[in-house]
């Protein structure tokens, strides 16, 4: 987060406390969801426990729970089985507490600006001064200050995203739920909505994040969870582990080896255990390159380098490189990522 | 209901308010709806109320005209002196019910107690309209022979009036109904749009996350498009009043009859627009429904000179009840058929069973409830 996008983004608010300690933000216990009408579970005996404070990315493809997660967690959706609590108490009973802000913005495109917020906070309990100043505060929050009499759907997708994520921070919730937060968002909004979601978390909120979009995880999330098909594919991890335990490392090398020599050492490397590919191809300016995919093995280059000098070849440049998260999503989920 | 909930279902009602005073469209209809209702049912009753005849004079004798005064108090012709030519182009044409003529010499037979016979050419275009024409033929000979020969007739008939006022007029007795279907539309579409418009917008599910009971929302919303619609009932009670030419007998009647048959159409409209969740559902529903109702609680006559069957279903139609209050609030009239408190009763009895249907649709909207346990444990 950059100096300046921090200033802008931010709010005179104090961290707010951490209550009940120890208890998740969110606790899912052995939960399935099943739709009238369908025969397969959206959500299939999910367990998963979103600690107190920080972002929390839920990742998956379209239909592999996500959304149906997040109902379960807001209480608009009923699990078939299992328990489901946020701080500990059901969602019903947490809702003082949460706040959403949904893939539709969901605003009243009729009403202005100020409007919304007023709505938002009246039904949150404030009426009167409390409820001006959370308009205020709002209103600064979104960067909108100068919108504030303007009809909602006049504004912009990206303005519109920021006064949702105003209403649903009206109330001070200890729980943000991000539910596909830059979705239809101009590269230069998502990195303004970053950066706000990086500051409500420092200022000590959980938030819960669900995108499709894994250069957003990575950017934001301290733990994520991949979903498929309604269950846990992997995760929660952090994105970095993540990588290093699901996407492996491609070592490339340049070798001045022999065609005999170079074929002996690939038959090698190719037994060494996790690796999944090992192939040389002609290098420009003469010589080989020799590229080798495996799994995240510690000290996989090394014993690639040793397997090659150990039939007299030499070494002129030797590079190590780990998956993204993307290839990781692809390996685990079978799906392909969408353009942001 | 504490502080906190009462705040609730008045951000939920004003909001309501205040997005349908932006929609001019759905305001201009939730206003002219019902006045549009008023209009349609009066001028129906304008069209039945006075048949347009013709009455062509051969003779102009003493009894003749003695003939002509008793046609026009038979109260059921609007008369026009007409020449032979022009009365018989006018019911060619079809502008007349009737055509009817004085022969020449009717005095001068009436005198001479010959028989005089008035010819009356009929535009059997419909049954009613024959019915009305000889019907009012008959009452005009009878008042003819009560005039022209009194005390000549052994049988007369002798009229009470049940109330003492005066004849109530049909567009009169008519309005009342139209005073409760307006009132229904009014409220119908008023909280039907509210509530539907919510699932169109993704808003219900903002409404839903914020910690507002169910109860609270369907008050609020029922109070906002209670509120939204009274202009319209107002507006549409007024020019009933002065179609009435006074004013209502029991006002507090009247107005708590219009007022609660509000309230009753405003919940139902809440349910409807939840379960319907699309605005044009709603409109439709809206506009087809009055018409039957109209017709079915005693719009032309209470509802007790009607066929059991019809009756039967016309019980079953709390705006049946709200009619018979509105005859009464206005012109003192007893239409029903059971005693006054337990028309409101029924009434009463009409919004808690609509504010409990809109609870359960909201109820049942508002979260996703799983399938089966048997679906469940297929598992994978």
């Amino acid at each position: 987060m950059t100096g300046t996008a921090s200033a802008r983004v931010s709010r005179p608010r104090a961290v707010l406390p951490r209550r009940d300690p120890g208890v998740p933000a969110v606790s899912l216990r052995d939960v399935t969801m099943v739709y009238k009408g369908r025969d397969e579970p959206s959500v299939d005996r999910l367990s998963l426990e979103v600690p107190a404070g920080g972002i929390f990315g839920l990742l998956g493809p379209n239909g592999a729970g996500k959304s149906t997660a997040i109902s379960l967690v807001t209480g608009l959706a009923v699990p078939s089985a299992g328990t489901v609590e946020v701080f500990g108490r059901p969602p019903l009973r947490a809702k003082a507490d949460v706040g959403v802000v949904s893939q539709d913005t969901a605003l009243h495109t009729m009403l202005t600006v100020e409007y919304n917020l007023r709505y938002a906070a009246r039904l949150r309990g404030y009426w009167g001064r409390p409820c001006r100043d959370r308009v205020a505060a709002g209103l600064r929050l979104a960067r909108l200050e100068d919108f504030a009499g303007a009809r909602v759907g006049t504004l912009s997708g990206g303005m519109s995203r920021r006064l949702a994520i105003a209403c649903a921070l009206i109330h001070d919730p200890r729980l943000i739920i991000l539910d596909e937060p830059t979705a239809g968002v101009d590269p230069g909004e998502r990195a303004m909505l970053w950066d706000h979601i990086r500051v409500l978390a420092g200022e000590g909120r959980t938030i819960l994040l669900t995108t499709h979009l894994l250069d957003e995880a990575q950017a934001l999330c301290g733990q994520v969870v991949i979903l498929r098909e309604g269950r846990i594919a992997a995760g929660p991890e952090t994105p970095a582990a993540l990588r290093r335990r699901y996407g492996g490392t491609t070592v490339t090398i340049r070798t001045g080896a022999r065609k005999a020599a170079l074929k002996a050492a690939l038959a090698e490397i190719r037994a060494i255990d996790g690796v999944s590919h090992a192939d040389a191809a002609p290098a420009a300016g003469g010589g080989s390159e020799v590229t080798v995919t495996a799994a995240a093995i510690d000290g996989i280059a090394g014993r690639v380098i040793t397997a090659l000098t150990s039939h007299g070849a030499g070494i002129t440049d030797a590079v190590t490189s780990d998956a993204g998260l993307g290839e990781v999503f692809l390996r685990l989920t079978g799906f392909t990522q969408d353009e942001p | 209901m504490n502080g906190r909930a009462l705040r609730a279902v008045w951000a939920v009602a004003a909001k309501d308010a205040r997005v349908a005073l932006t929609e001019r469209m759905s305001l201009l209809q939730a206003l002219t709806l019902p006045l549009n209702y008023l209009i349609m049912m009066s001028l129906f009753a304008l069209a039945g109320g006075h048949d347009p005849a013709a009455l062509v004079m051969a003779d102009h004798g003493s009894y003749a005209r003695q003939f002509a005064s008793s046609m026009a108090g038979a109260r059921t012709f609007s008369i026009t002196d007409a020449s032979a030519q022009e009365a018989a182009a006018r019911i060619r044409a079809g502008n007349l019910v009737a055509a009817v003529t004085i022969p020449p010499g009717f005095d001068t037979d009436i005198r001479d107690h010959q028989a005089a016979t008035v010819r009356v050419v009929v535009n059997n275009l419909n049954q009613d309209l024959t019915d009305d024409a000889e019907r009012g033929m008959r009452l005009a000979l009878d008042q003819f022979y009560q005039s022209a020969a009194p005390g000549q007739v052994p049988v007369s008939v002798s009229f009470q009036d049940q109330y003492p006022g005066g004849d109530t007029g049909y567009i009169s007795f008519l309005s009342m109904s139209v005073v409760v279907i307006s009132v229904l539309v009014a409220g119908l579409l008023s909280a039907g749009n509210a509530a539907a418009r919510e699932y169109e917008e993704r808003t219900m599910r903002g409404l839903l996350l914020a910690p507002v009971r169910l109860r609270h929302i369907l008050v609020g919303r029922i109070l906002g498009s209670f509120l939204i619609s009274l202009p319209s009932v107002a507006i549409v009670m007024a020019v009933v009043a002065l179609l009435a030419g006074d004013r209502p007998q029991h006002p507090v009647a009247a107005a708590g009859t219009a007022l609660l048959t509000l309230a009753g159409s405003c919940a139902a409209g809440a349910a409807l627009g939840a379960l319907a969740r699309d605005r044009s559902v709603v409109a439709v529903i809206t506009r087809a429904l009055p018409v039957p109702l109209f017709f079915l609680t005693g719009v032309f006559a209470p509802l007790s000179y009607f066929p059991p069957a019809v009756q039967w279903m016309g019980g079953l139609l709390p705006v049946h009840y709200a009619v018979v209050l509105t005859q009464w609030g206005f012109r003192g009239l007893m239409t029903g058929t059971v005693p006054l408190a337990a028309d409101a009763a029924i009434l009463t009895a009409a919004f808690a069973a609509f504010a409990a249907a809109g609870a359960v649709a909201l109820r049942w909207t508002a979260r996703i409830r799983p399938a089966r346990r048997r679906a469940v444990s297929r598992g994978r």
